[in-house]
């Protein structure tokens, strides 16, 4: 017998898992979009803005864990780093990149 | 979302614009002033409104942390006369694994299977109707 039977594994709710997925994913919107709007105020250009969102990006994530999940993220997340650091990176980065463009072209 | 998020949020978003605009009109000079042929290249956006517009994201990053909330419920079997208690189990988010997840139905008295378990056709009825007349004349011998 070994331990990744059915039987033995813990059972998940479904429906909190996606209540706090969603929950995290309104966070990082707001989050992603404030800063391709204040990246477009400074008038930042190419690397120095990617690296801008990068750095929002992790910021946000570090703090979430920490001060929302109590620095224990395997207790409100399935796969905590797929769900926490790469399953919505390319969505905040397109709404970050159209948010920067366009404040940038804006205020240029 | 609490008060002081909300409150926190209008002024970020004030301030970002207030930036944003300092920033517009910085520009517009820049503008005119290399089309007037004045050296202006050493020129670049002002310390302030850099800082501004920093602190002002910050202020929005914290408005939307504050405006989460340790989640709270309301007991469903709460007595009559008694002043509407709030509980919680001190998170910010609801547990995912179904021993802990359940923990908080248990805790506001809530029956999710509640429909299925109380549909008429699934009650005994005649078994409950003499639960019932059992105990009224428990009551009535004890009144006695």
């Amino acid at each position: 017998m070994h331990n990744s039977d059915q039987f033995t594994k813990q059972v998940k709710s479904g429906t909190n898992i996606q209540e706090n997925k969603k929950r995290y994913e309104t966070l990082l919107d707001k989050i992603c979009l404030m800063a391709g709007v204040v990246t477009g105020i400074l008038q930042l250009e190419s690397t120095y803005g990617f690296l801008a969102f990068i750095i929002t990006y992790l910021m946000a994530v570090i703090v979430y864990t920490l001060w929302i999940c109590n620095g224990r993220p395997g207790s409100f997340y399935e796969n905590t780093i797929s769900d926490l650091l790469f399953d919505n990176f390319t969505r905040e980065l397109m709404g970050f990149i159209m948010a920067w463009t366009f404040s940038f072209a804006l205020i240029g | 979302m609490t008060f002081i998020s909300k409150t926190i949020q209008y002024i970020s978003i004030i301030v970002i614009l207030h930036s944003g605009f300092s920033s517009y009109e910085f520009h517009q000079t820049y503008k005119q002033l290399s089309i007037n042929d004045i050296s202006s290249e050493t020129l670049t956006l002002p310390k302030d409104i850099k800082y501004e517009a920093i602190a002002g994201f910050i202020l929005f990053i914290i408005s939307v942390f504050i405006s989460f909330e340790k989640i709270q419920y309301f007991s469903l079997r709460r007595q009559e006369g008694h002043s509407i208690e709030t509980l919680s189990q001190g998170h910010y988010l609801k547990f995912i694994s179904l021993n802990k997840a359940t923990d908080s139905d248990n805790m506001m008295n809530s029956d999710p299977t509640g429909d299925v378990s109380y549909t008429p056709n699934m009650i005994h009825l005649h078994e409950k109707r003499k639960q019932m007349s059992d105990w009224l004349q428990k009551q009535q011998e004890a009144i006695k």
